[in-house]
This record gives C-alpha cells, sequence and structure tokens, in this order.
C-alpha cells in the first residue's frame, strides 16, 4: 500500500514524491535481476517439456549435445550443430551448405536470441531433424535451450 | 575606408547569394543526373528486394534471392515441396507460404514488375523453369568468362555461384549491376 503512489495522495505531497521515488528504485532495481534470471520466452517452453514429463533440467549435459556428432545418410556425413554455429557461440558461425554468415545465437552477445517463440520451435524442429536426422525429445530441447541462454 | 564600409553589405549579400546559387545549381546537376541515370539505364536492382517476411523466412541460410530472378512456375515449384528444399527442411505454415506466394507471384521475372530482370526469362520454358537460378541460360550467359574451377568451386570465399553475394557486394539490397562485383582473392571485374 505503501508503495502505490494513489494510496499517499491524502498524506501530502512529500511522501507522494517519496513513494514515487521508492518505487522507481525498486523497478530498477528489479529489471537487471529479472532479465539475468529468467527469459519469459524460454520459461514458457520449459514449463511447456515439463508437461510432457521432463523432471530436471541440465545446461551442462547439453554442452554435450551440443558438440556431440551424429552420421548421417548424405553429405555432410558428419553433423553437429556446431557444423553451422560453431563451438563457441559468442562467435557469428558459418552455414555449411551456403557459407551464409549466422550471427552469434548467445544472449550475452546477441540480445535479440531467444526471445521469438515462433522462431525457436521452428529452428529448434529444423535444426534437430538436419543434425540427430530426428526431431529432439523435450528432455533434450529444454536441456538445449538452457545451454543457450547461458552462454 | 568610408566607401568599403558603404558597400560592404551589398557586397557581402552578393558573394553570398552567388554563393547560394552555385551550390544550388551543382546540387540540381547532381539530381538531375541520377534521375536520367536511373531512368536510361535502370540496371540490375531489384524493387522490392526488402519485403520483411521474405527476408525472415528466406533469407536465413541464403541471400533472399530476390523475386525478380525467377519465374512465377519456378517459385510456385520451390513453395510446394520446401518440406524438403535442397535436401533441407524449410517448410512454413499455410498462412506464411501463401503470404511468399503472393509476393513472389507479383514481382517474378516474368511478371510486370521484372524491370531489367526479365532478361532472366530468355531462353527457358516459361512453364517448366528449372527452379535454380544458376541453372538458368541467361545466368549461364552472364558469367560465361568466369573460371569456374578457380573462382568458384576452389575459392575457399565462394563455392558456388548460389552464393551470389561473395561476389556481388550489394546482392542482399537486391542490387547486382557489373560495378558491385569483387570476386574474393581475385579482386574487382574489369572488362
Ligand atoms: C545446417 C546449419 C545449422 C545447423 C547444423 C544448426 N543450425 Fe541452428 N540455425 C541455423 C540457421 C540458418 C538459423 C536461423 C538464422 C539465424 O537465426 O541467424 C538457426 C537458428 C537457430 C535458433 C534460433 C535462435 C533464435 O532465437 O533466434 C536456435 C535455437 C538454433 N538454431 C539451435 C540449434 C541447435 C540446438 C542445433 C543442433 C541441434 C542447431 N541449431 C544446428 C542453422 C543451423
Ligand atoms: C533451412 C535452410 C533454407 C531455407 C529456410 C531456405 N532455403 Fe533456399 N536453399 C537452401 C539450400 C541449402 C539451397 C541449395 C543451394 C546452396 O547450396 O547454396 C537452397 C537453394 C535455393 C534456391 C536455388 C538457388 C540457386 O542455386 O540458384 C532458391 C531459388 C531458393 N533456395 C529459394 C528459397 C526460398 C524462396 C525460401 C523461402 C521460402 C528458401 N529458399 C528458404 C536452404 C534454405
Ligand atoms: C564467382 C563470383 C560470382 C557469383 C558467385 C555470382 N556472380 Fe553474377 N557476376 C559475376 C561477374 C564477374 C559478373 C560480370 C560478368 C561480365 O560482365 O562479364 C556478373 C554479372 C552478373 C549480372 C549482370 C550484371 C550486369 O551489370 O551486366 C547479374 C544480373 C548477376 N551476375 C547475377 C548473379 C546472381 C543472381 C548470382 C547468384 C545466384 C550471381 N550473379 C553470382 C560474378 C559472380
Amino acid at each position: 500500500m505503501l508503495l502505490t503512489p494513489d494510496s499517499s495522495s491524502k498524506t501530502g505531497s512529500s511522501s507522494k514524491t517519496s513513494a514515487w521515488i521508492l518505487s522507481a528504485l525498486l523497478l530498477t532495481l528489479a529489471i537487471p535481476s529479472y532479465a539475468q534470471s529468467a527469459n519469459p520466452v524460454v520459461e514458457q517452453l520449459l514449463k511447456e517439456y515439463r508437461s510432457e514429463g521432463v523432471t530436471e533440467f541440465s545446461s551442462t549435459r547439453d554442452g554435450n549435445l551440443w558438440q556431440q556428432s551424429f552420421d548421417y545418410s548424405k553429405a555432410p556425413a558428419s553433423r553437429s550443430c556446431t557444423s553451422c554455429h560453431g563451438k563457441d557461440i559468442r562467435q557469428k558461425g558459418l552455414h555449411i551448405r551456403t557459407q551464409k554468415e549466422i550471427k552469434p545465437l548467445a544472449p550475452s552477445i546477441n540480445p535479440s536470441r531467444l526471445t521469438d517463440e515462433k522462431q525457436i520451435r521452428k529452428w529448434l524442429k529444423r535444426n534437430c531433424k538436419w543434425t540427430l536426422g530426428r526431431e529432439c525429445s523435450p528432455q533434450e530441447k529444454g536441456d538445449l535451450l538452457l545451454w543457450i541462454q547461458s552462454q | 575606408m568610408k566607401l568599403i564600409t558603404k558597400i560592404r553589405w551589398p557586397l557581402g549579400g552578393a558573394l553570398l547569394s552567388s554563393a547560394l546559387v552555385i551550390g544550388l545549381s551543382g546540387f540540381a546537376q547532381q539530381a538531375q543526373s541520377s534521375w536520367w541515370g536511373e531512368g536510361h539505364e535502370e540496371g540490375y536492382r531489384a524493387k522490392n528486394a526488402g519485403n520483411p517476411t521474405h527476408i525472415e523466412e528466406c533469407g536465413a541460410c541464403h541471400i533472399a534471392y530476390p523475386a525478380q530472378l525467377l519465374p512465377k512456375a519456378a517459385w510456385q515449384e520451390i513453395l510446394s515441396n520446401l518440406d524438403n528444399h535442397f535436401d533441407e527442411d524449410a517448410s512454413l505454415d499455410d498462412a506464411t507460404r501463401d503470404e511468399l506466394a503472393s509476393f513472389l507471384m507479383k514481382h517474378a521475372s516474368d511478371s510486370e514488375n521484372a524491370g531489367k530482370f526479365k532478361k532472366f526469362t530468355r531462353g527457358i520454358e516459361l512453364q517448366n523453369p528449372p527452379i535454380q537460378i544458376t541453372e538458368l541460360k541467361y545466368f549461364e550467359r552472364k558469367h560465361d568468362e568466369i573460371n569456374h574451377q578457380r573462382m568458384v568451386i576452389n575459392n575457399p570465399d565462394v563455392g558456388s555461384f548460389s552464393q551470389c553475394q561473395a561476389c556481388h557486394e550489394k546482392a542482399e539490397q537486391g542490387i547486382f549491376d557489373e560495378d558491385t562485383v569483387n570476386i574474393p582473392n581475385f579482386g574487382r571485374w574489369d572488362d
């Protein structure tokens, strides 16, 4: 109550101002910690994967999946997420078939990453099929997203 | 001394306005010449190369090839096989695909919006065209002086003719004029 500017209207202008200052302060404190801990789009997807039976996600397990190579029947015969994005996703990647540059995936470098649910779904589906020869499981998708987010 | 004080203002005014006139006419001349330049010889410049959906959906794996490069039937063929697009999964939801279809049809090489790119329809069957730009007769003719092995396949910065942007510096803006060509490791194209 004390913090809502409206409620202070009876108590005069000075406490009104301090209520404003206080709420502004709290707001600025809240923003960075929010950005750091949870990305709402990723949170939403993780929630969905949990509802599909995943109990625990791990971003370290996933650093492995990121680099793991899979055999494929067509060229390139050895495939991994690194084929196009590279090992270090803070750097830019290069599409292995078309040589087109791909902007860094790491949200710490490229804040627009992992912010559009439709894009994430679309590319996880395509890229898992390309790399593993099948769609990724909810466990794998969650692990991958957490790993990417941590970079 | 007295005379100078007297004519100081008119003189300054005259000098200033003549400077202005010279400056303005230079500007006008420049504007006119670029206007003429475009009118006479419009060049290989695809209008509407900047459609946002096209860039987002068709410009992620390679440059968003301008609609003007292929005829309608080729775009139709490409859009109906997106789930197996040159061995890639480029599938889209129906709404997005329909939006792209109308954009690509409207600006195709056999549309009225093709401009100079109309030449890309030369020597092909419009009802049954190749679906690769790099297989069009006109494309082959325009690139027949290029050493395919040395300048393309074995050139680490090119790899294939499909990478237009490797040599055409403004390909992503839809500009393919000869004077914007720079073959990596071989240099500017002068002929
Ligand atoms: C054949 C090349 C290729 C491979 C291999 C590949 N990707 Fe991608 N990926 C792309 C392209 C192209 C894009 C879209 C272009 C862009 O967003 O810059 C993309 C985009 C993404 C995005 C969207 C990110 C966002 O929010 O913008 C995610 C997530 C992603 N890839 C994850 C993966 C994972 C996980 C793997 C391994 C299973 C993988 N990719 C393997 C080419 C590839
Ligand atoms: C998932 C990646 C991916 C997406 C998305 C994609 N393409 Fe492609 N496309 C390719 C690959 C790979 C090739 C083969 C050419 C190469 O190796 O560079 C290709 C080739 C082409 C070619 C032939 C180029 C030539 O060689 O003359 C056209 C035209 C084309 N794509 C149009 C489209 C259109 C239109 C869209 C959007 C609806 C699209 N592409 C989306 C991967 C993609
Ligand atoms: C290996 C480098 C290279 C690649 C890759 C390449 N081009 Fe070219 N292109 C050239 C050169 C060099 C010329 C000039 C040829 C001449 O005038 O003899 C040219 C000329 C052209 C012209 C005619 C320009 C004019 O002013 O006459 C067009 C249009 C064109 N290219 C389109 C394309 C398209 C579309 C692609 C991709 C599908 C492409 N090019 C890929 C090197 C390349």
